[in-house]
């Protein structure tokens, strides 16, 4: 049976942009198609994020309502569309947890799922720059990877790392900074 | 470099700088950034070229995180939700301007150009913080400035105003244009409660008239675009004010609520 993500990833292969360019033109069934095309993996990243189905479901609303208002704005030259669109909706995902998350986070964190997404033998190998990110955040720290990752996929403010952590949040800006840096030399190097 | 005006935070000048902006680029990535530094970031997101690529590179390098999430098929009548807010807003444009329709559309796809407007804007809220703190935060204050001297409507000019509150970051950029009939309004991080809405008024300056409703900003966008209304835009002492009112705007077509924002509208610099 075909993976999900690989079904989802044949489904990307098309190419994204010219439905944005549509959109930008205020094509209603571009927008439609890239709604289609896109939203059940923004839906996954958004609902990872906010860990609440009804806000998560408000965030991919208020996402695909600024993809249709700045869709002009896509540029092909700074990524690729999903990346963008990925941007746009993680932005409308931190700034909602942003507003209504209270500091005591019940960690819903199962244990390993860290491990999941830092183990290059996971079964999602194959698609190259996953395959350099996931050997790249194996080599960080394990401390320097779990802050990254809990950041990027589950929204953890430095602020939240902190209580998790029982550390000073400068001290896990310090650690979430020397993550980046090592990971981006590791990638660059790769 | 070129001749752009300065970005907010401190201007990459050596290595150490470069570093500092990266990683600042990478947290903004992250989402690990405070509130106040988020807003800073996506303020300069707009005005700054370069940490508009660094901040594409760290995307780029984290996208993969992205696809360990498993897809999830969002409810079935989510699309519909989405089409009649964006039905409400073209609905709102077309009561009085005729002009494009959409917000993406009146705006030019080419980045720069749009980097150089918002460098303009930048430029005004600098200008216009000057003055911002002379502006009262009350309707009353602000109606009860002196007379000023007016200036005609000049066809094509467009009028700004970057309105804050008691002269922080710019919250909201209000852009007239009298040729196209349309104000819009680029939400830079204003505050906005969810059971309330954000009412933007035009205000003569000196009570000559009773403040003017312009409409009210959208809950959830970046950028609103409301119809101009008929009003003197280029009078000396005229500003833009925008009061907490309650959902969906004033009920009585007066301010009601407190002002949260204010700025003096100035002409656009061509």
């Amino acid at each position: 049976m075909p993976d999900v993500a690989d079904t989802l990833a044949a489904e990307m292969a098309f190419d994204l942009a010219p439905l944005i360019s549509a959109t930008a033109r205020g094509d209603r069934s571009a927008f439609r198609a890239l709604y289609d095309a896109t939203s059940a993996k923004l839906f996954g990243v958004v609902l990872r994020i906010c860990r609440d189905r009804d806000k998560a479901q408000e965030v991919l609303q208020e996402a695909y309502v600024k993809v249709w208002q700045n869709a002009a704005r896509y540029d092909p030259a700074s990524g690729r569309p999903i990346t963008w669109l990925a941007a746009i909706a993680r932005n409308a995902a931190i700034d909602q947890i942003r507003r209504g998350r209270v500091q005591s986070l019940e960690v819903v964190q199962e244990e390993g799922e860290l491990e999941a997404i830092a183990d290059p033998a996971a079964g999602l190998m194959g698609h190259a720059d996953r395959s350099t990110l996931r050997v790249c955040l194996g080599e960080l720290e394990d401390i320097q990877r779990d802050c990254v990752v809990l950041a990027y996929c589950e929204g953890y403010s430095r602020e939240e790392l902190a209580v998790r952590y029982d550390k000073p949040e400068a001290t896990i800006k310090t650690w979430l900074r020397r993550g980046l840096m090592r990971l981006k030399d590791c990638m660059d190097r790769e | 470099m070129t001749g752009r005006s300065t970005p907010p935070g401190p201007a990459p000048t050596g290595p150490d700088d470069r570093l500092e902006l990266d990683a600042l680029a990478g947290e903004f990535v992250l989402g690990s950034l405070s509130e106040r530094e988020r807003r800073d970031a996506d303020l300069r997101l707009e005005t700054d070229p370069d940490f508009a690529r660094l901040v594409a590179d760290w995307r780029r390098r984290l996208a993969p995180l992205d696809d360990s999430v498993p897809p999830v098929a969002p409810p079935a009548d989510l699309f519909a939700r989405i089409e009649a807010q964006i039905a409400g807003q073209i609905e709102r444009q077309n009561e009085t301007a005729s002009a494009p329709v959409l917000a993406a559309a009146s705006m030019s796809p080419a980045s720069d150009l749009l980097l150089r407007r918002l460098n303009r804007w930048r430029a005004a809220a600098l200008a216009a913080a000057a003055t911002s703190t002379a502006l009262a935060a009350s309707l009353a204050a602000l109606l009860l400035a002196p007379l000023p001297e007016t200036e005609p409507v000049v066809a094509g000019q467009k009028y700004l105003a970057v309105v804050n509150r008691d002269g922080a970051q710019p919250a909201i950029v209000v852009s007239v244009d009298i040729e196209t009939g349309i104000v819009s309004l680029r939400d830079l991080g204003a505050e906005q409660p969810a059971d309330r809405s954000l009412e933007v008024w035009y205000l003569a300056g000196d009570g000559s008239r009773p403040p003017l409703s312009l409409g009210v900003l959208a809950d959830s966008a970046d950028i609103t675009h409301l119809p101009v209304r008929d009003a003197d835009y280029g009078r000396t002492d005229a500003a833009i004010a925008i009061t907490l009112e309650p959902k969906g705007g004033s009920p009585n077509g007066d301010p009601t609520g407190p002002v949260v924002y204010s700025g003096k509208l100035i002409p656009e610099p061509r």
